[in-house]
């Protein structure tokens, strides 16, 4: 093992791969002469030169579109885009074309290309860069979506997404770049599609990938001072999305937590969300919302702590400890707790076991300046005896009242009576 | 003074010249022939409910399609438009499979899966109709890319309308072209309407595309594109220079389409007097005429052709009748290349 920052690790495996396959070039906005905006192609231009290493004029629908191109016509490009919301210029061409090309010839027409680009907020660029699109382009059919939390997933997805025959699009989260962590010295791989288990625990499934992975920790940190055992997840593929790892975890578990860089609305967690509650898993409500600004000057969430997310987990989850009698015992959370929502979760619920999804949920501020982040829990629990106790008595309810209703029917009775005479 | 030998030599390469001038020949009228019938197959079976969707037909611009594409070889690429059958028969497609897509069936060009307006077959370096208009020109860029990278020598052609010339992708790609000397052949072909829009409302720049192509340092040429030989020679010199000095070449066909958008047209937008105008100038009517008059072919030889191709266009048909349906479970294949 060694220790690798994340921008080395994904220029390692650009750079393994020219030097493997003639086949491969990188197309991008100042890769070459310039080194890259976030320096990630520093100095593969003087080592592969100008016609591996392809500066692009600032026209991305044309060279997303030109990669697209070259990879039916049997190479294998990696194209830069400096901002995963410039994707959005070029929407028609990776979703048309690189989505389509194959379904729509029939399978004739292979595009073996990867998209790499910075994605996410907090790093003090205002809305129209700070964005997470590839939980857009993780919806699109004939697209994968990776997106790496840390060195060694981004050298070992990397590798395998050059490799692979489909357009792959690589989501760097762009706070990571400079961020440490172990790589080890052998060569290998890491399948598209596979989620990795970074911590093994009994209590609660936490999830997420790219910059979510480090607020998952700082929560993980929290709640083992609480002698809780998280189990951690990180996804690293939105598109295929391992749901066999997820549901091997949440079923030891018992309760979730998701953490996504998203939209409120529509957002990546809620498809995770739905899956779960389509293995067994009932959702609750939505509780809890909170906004962190993204000030100017700290570059990051100013108001953003970890209890944010801890406090209703522990209120919610582990109201009186941990370890004792959750399962069959019922409680109501404290109702002077200052977290509203809570308060109402508390009133519609009577918690056997739960599951939470937390999201880190992108939104827009009225202020150009500042971009406003949100967490969203939503809480799911499995249907039990009780439940189904509970439905059936409202059921018998709602039949007794709808019995109690007799003058609406009999009003019919009387118009048709009317009627007819 | 040259001798007996010599001089019968010199009769015997030109009857040669002028036999293979003369199957030249025949071939361009054959499949602008070919096309013409397709088309009116295709508007048949339109009404019939065989073909569904939408159906751009590309009658009258035949001798566009037939005249560039006779100028290439196996090594070149094609990217086209949506109105798309005209190249794809023209690059010698197989008629029965062509049919049969249109028609949905699971033995088309794409299994039924790209329609009308997206035809593909990769073995001829046929890489499609494309239905997002201007979406064609990033595609043929990266495609020219590829023959250049590889130095196969080989050249693409992007056929686009007047239309999308008002897309960024059109002005992005000349653009790239030039800087990256790819090889391709930018063919307009410009017949005065971007669906029901005339250039004249929607165009700054006035009626000639041609001339505005120097601000990309890209040669240009405009050619009748009602002329099959002046668009067969235009193309040929377009060809030789990029496969000899590299770079792109930008030709410009006028041209016209005697039918609507799509059949569910009603050509509101334009003169009846303007669609007569240039039906006189029909490429598939006044062809065979001129080659009948200067001693080519003759009449018998003519209907010879026409009842071929007929023949061959009801066997499409048949065949795409009698094709089966694609089963349901096609509907998840080909997506991806090797997933689990």
């Amino acid at each position: 093992m060694s220790e690798m920052i994340m921008r080395e690790a994904i220029k390692k495996a650009l750079q393994e791969s020219l030097e493997n396959d003639p086949d491969v070039l990188i197309m991008g906005e100042d890769i070459g002469e310039y080194g890259g905006a976030y320096a990630v192609t520093d100095g593969l231009l003087k080592k592969f030169g100008p016609n591996r290493i392809k500066d692009t004029p600032i026209s991305e629908a044309t060279f997303i579109g030109a990669g697209i191109g070259a990879a039916a016509g049997g190479l294998r490009p990696v194209v830069e885009l400096m901002s995963i919301s410039f994707s959005l210029v070029g929407f028609d061409q990776i979703v048309n074309m690189a989505g389509n090309l194959r379904y729509m010839s029939g399978g004739q027409i292979s595009v073996p290309m990867v998209i790499r680009a910075p994605t996410g907020a907090g790093v003090q660029l205002g809305a129209t860069h700070s964005q997470s699109f590839e939980t857009w382009l993780a919806e699109v059919p004939g697209l994968y979506c990776v997106c790496p939390s840390n060195p060694k997933d981004a050298l070992g997805l990397l590798r395998t997404s050059i490799k692979n025959n489909n357009p792959v699009i690589f989501a760097e989260p762009a706070l990571l770049y400079g961020s440490k962590g172990e790589v080890p010295e052998d060569y290998y791989e890491i399948p598209l599609g596979s989620a990795s288990i970074v911590k093994e625990g009994n209590d609660i499934t936490i999830m997420s990938y790219g910059a979510g992975m480090s607020i998952i920790d700082e929560v993980n940190q929290k709640l083992e001072e609480s002698n809780i055992s998280v189990e951690i997840l990180d996804l690293r593929s939105l598109n295929p999305i391992d749901y066999k790892t997820i549901e091997k975890s949440i079923k030891k578990t018992n309760r979730v937590l998701i953490v996504h860089e998203d939209n409120m609305t529509n957002g990546f967690g809620a498809e995770i969300a739905a899956k779960i509650s389509d293995i067994g898993f009932e959702l609750i409500n939505i509780i809890f919302g909170h906004d962190m600004l993204m000030g100017s000057k700290l570059g990051g969430m100013i108001n953003w702590s970890t209890n944010i997310v801890v406090d209703p987990l522990m209120e919610i989850f582990f109201p009186i400890a941990p370890f004792e009698g959750l399962l069959n015992s019922y409680f109501l959370p404290d109702t002077s707790n200052p977290m509203g929502p809570v308060e109402y979760i508390g009133s519609t619920f009577i918690a056997v076991s739960l599951f939470i999804v937390a999201g880190i949920v992108l939104s827009y501020a009225l202020s150009v300046a500042v971009v406003a982040q949100t967490i969203t829990i939503v809480i799911f629990r499995m249907k039990t005896e009780e439940d189904n106790l509970l439905e059936r008595k409202d059921e018998e309810e709602l039949e007794i009242e709808n019995e109690d209703d007799w003058s609406f029917d009999s009003d019919l009775n009387i118009k048709d009576e009317d009627n007819g005479s | 003074m040259a001798t007996l030998k010599e001089e019968k030599n010199k009769k015997n390469l030109k009857n040669q010249k002028s036999s293979l001038e003369k199957t030249e020949m025949l071939g361009l009228y054959r499949q602008m022939f070919l096309i013409r019938q397709f088309e009116l197959a295709c508007a048949e079976n339109y009404t019939k409910g065989n073909i569904r969707g939408f159906l751009h037909l590309y009658i009258g611009q035949e001798a566009t399609a037939v005249g560039s594409i006779s100028c290439l070889n196996n090594k070149d690429y094609i990217v086209t438009h949506y109105r798309d059958h005209g190249h794809a028969l023209a690059r010698g497609l197989d008629v029965n499979r062509s049919m049969a897509e249109l028609f949905g069936k699971k033995t088309g060009l794409s299994k039924g899966k790209g329609g009308s307006m997206h035809l593909f077959d990769s073995a001829r370096k046929f890489m499609g109709g494309h239905a997002i208009v201007g979406g064609q020109f990033p595609l043929a860029a990266g495609l020219a890319l590829a023959c250049q990278y590889k130095k196969t020598g080989g050249v693409v052609v992007c056929f686009f309308g007047d239309g999308s010339t008002n897309q960024g992708t059109y002005h992005e790609t000349l653009n790239l072209a030039s800087v990256w000397k790819l090889p391709i052949l930018f063919i307009l072909e410009n017949n005065k309407y971007g669906m029901g829009s005339s250039i004249d409302r929607v165009r700054a720049g006035g009626e000639d595309f041609y001339t505005g192509v120097s601000t990309y340092d890209i040669p240009a040429s405009q050619v009748n594109g009602m002329d099959v030989l002046a668009v067969k020679e235009a193309t040929k010199l377009a060809i030789d220079k990029i496969r000899k000095e590299g770079g792109p070449f930008y030709l410009e066909c006028k041209t016209f389409r005697f039918v609507g958008h799509s059949l569910a047209d009603g050509q509101k937008y334009r003169k009846s007097e303007e669609v007569k105008f240039w039906e006189k100038q029909d490429p598939v009517e006044k062809f065979p005429k001129w080659l009948i008059s200067a001693g080519i072919i003759n009449q018998k030889e003519l209907d010879e052709i026409k009842q071929k191709v007929r023949k061959e266009i009801q066997d499409s048909v048949d065949f795409a009748n009698s094709s089966e349906n694609p089963e349901k479970s096609e509907i998840k294949e080909d997506i991806y290349e090797m997933r689990d």
